[in-house]
């Protein structure tokens, strides 16, 4: 799976949404995008991808957007 | 709850950050995350993100172990009673540190306990996590001298939550001569602000930061020891007030949209709040009751304000154009800043420049609550495990 469906699978097992949906996704424009799906995706992320976050990007994490811009600091081209 | 009896424990030390450990709170994370009742818990949420792999190899990466360090033996753990998934926290740092585990939880019946010694007790029960089983022994008994008198006797370390009382009288059993207590006494906390960054964040800035605030204190009622209690706006007499009106804006939407506080809380709110006002009518500016958030502004705190700790939502506040004025009321008893629109490396080094016996940890909004193997300012790992020395 390229790194694209990856970061997508995560969107999808942790808010059960569709495919089409996540790449529209922010913090908070779905109730399972809440400070507990926030951790959940994070953990699914760091997992998928076997990189650590900084505890500032994990804060700056605000959308499926700017996730992509966050993993690419840590050499994953999404 | 899970596990085996304290009695068949296995005495058999090991390294910290032993790999069969590290397996373990990774499928406990992972387990927990894949448990629907578990998602409805944010302090569920909270140990099974820290427990996550990477997390873990950070931590590991990050501690200095010393390669000749084993875990004591066994350790006995008193949980405390106001948050509940704090005895899956101790557990976890009794094993990174090598050790077999007894740990005492609270009585009170919680969701939260019952959900995570279920995955714990499922996890145990594969063969992969064997050697885990015969370091884990989670029980439930209530308040009684004799037992835990009897399983002070057979362990090495004493991991004693609950605060002062329960200190004092778990410190007042006998244990072996060489068991060492790591003891967790009250402790009062405080948010630092920073106005300027309150006023230009935007709106939805302001709502995470409400989220995270509402997070610290109101999850646990306030009664968490890092729970903030008073909170001291950085800026000058224009943009405080600007700032204290956005925030609390904010705050109070979250709370009243997730909180309820029962009328005896309220009344005892109100009644901290008359008391106070006299307490400190030298220094008080206003006072404010919006919702279930209580509110006493001062010109400035004082010593012995951290005897005055509120609970289900009440705070003091006060104002100041840097952190200099912490100098004349923070002692030992403080423990943890949270802290938004600061540099974080500037408030720890505020704390150690100038010989400030309080304050262990500065953290931001929205991370009061993050337990971690560094806590009350000690190394629990190294506190847990000794050297075999060859020099």
């Amino acid at each position: 799976m390229d790194n694209y469906s990856k970061y997508v699978t995560a969107y999808v097992e942790t808010f059960a949404v569709s495919a089409d949906d996540a790449p529209g996704l922010r913090y908070q424009s779905i109730p399972a995008w809440d400070s507990v799906g926030h951790m959940a995706l994070i953990a699914a992320l760091e997992g998928v991808f076997s990189v650590e976050l900084d505890i500032d990007d994990i804060i700056d994490f605000s959308s499926f957007e700017r996730g992509k811009e966050i993993l690419s600091k840590y050499a994953v081209v999404v | 709850m899970a596990g085996i009896e304290p009695s068949q424990l296995l005495c058999k030390p090991r390294r910290p950050f032993d790999p069969a450990v590290m397996d373990f709170l990774a499928a406990l994370s992972e387990r927990l995350f894949a448990d629907k009742d578990a998602r409805l818990q944010p302090d569920v949420a909270s140990f099974a993100y820290w427990c996550r792999r990477s997390n873990l190899m950070r931590i590991q990466r990050e501690h200095q172990t010393n390669h000749n360090c084993i875990g004591r033996g066994i350790a006995l753990h008193i949980a405390p009673s106001n948050t509940p998934v704090n005895f899956a926290f101790t557990y976890a740092f009794g094993l990174l540190s090598g050790n077999s585990n007894v740990v005492r939880v609270t009585t009170k019946e919680f969701a939260q306990i019952a959900i995570i010694c279920r995955t714990i007790d499922w996890l145990l029960g594969h063969d992969e996590h064997d050697s885990i089983r015969m370091m884990t022994s989670i029980i439930r008994y209530e308040v009684n001298d004799a037992i835990t008198a009897e399983l002070s006797r057979n362990c090495h370390v004493r991991v004693i939550w609950g605060g002062d009382s329960t200190v004092k009288s778990i410190k007042a059993l006998p244990s072996q001569p060489r068991c060492i207590d790591i003891a967790f006494a009250d402790r009062y906390s405080v948010a630092v602000i920073s106005a300027d960054a309150v006023n230009t964040a935007i709106e939805a800035d302001l709502i995470k930061l409400a989220e995270g605030f509402f997070m610290d204190v109101f999850l646990f009622d306030q009664n968490a020891c890092s729970s903030p209690r008073s909170i001291i706006w950085i800026g000058d007499e224009k943009s405080v007030p600007i700032a204290r009106s956005r925030f609390w804006h904010y705050v109070s939407r979250k709370v009243e949209s997730a909180y309820r506080s029962l009328p005896i809380h309220m009344v005892d709110k109100y009644t901290q709040l008359c008391l106070d006002s006299v307490v400190f009518h030298d220094t008080v500016i206003d006072s404010s009751i919006e919702g279930a958030v209580f509110r006493l502004y001062l010109r400035n705190l004082e010593r012995g304000v951290d005897q005055r700790a509120g609970k289900f939502g009440y705070f003091l506040e006060t104002s100041a154009s840097d952190l200099t004025p912490l100098l004349d009321f923070v002692n030992e008893r403080y423990q943890t800043v949270t802290s938004y629109g600061l540099d974080r490396t500037d408030i720890v080094r505020f704390v150690i420049d100038n010989g400030i016996t309080g304050v262990d940890r500065v953290v931001p909004v929205g991370h009061a609550l993050d337990l971690g193997l560094t806590w009350d300012g000690l190394d629990i790992i190294s506190a847990m495990s000794r050297v075999v020395s060859d020099q």
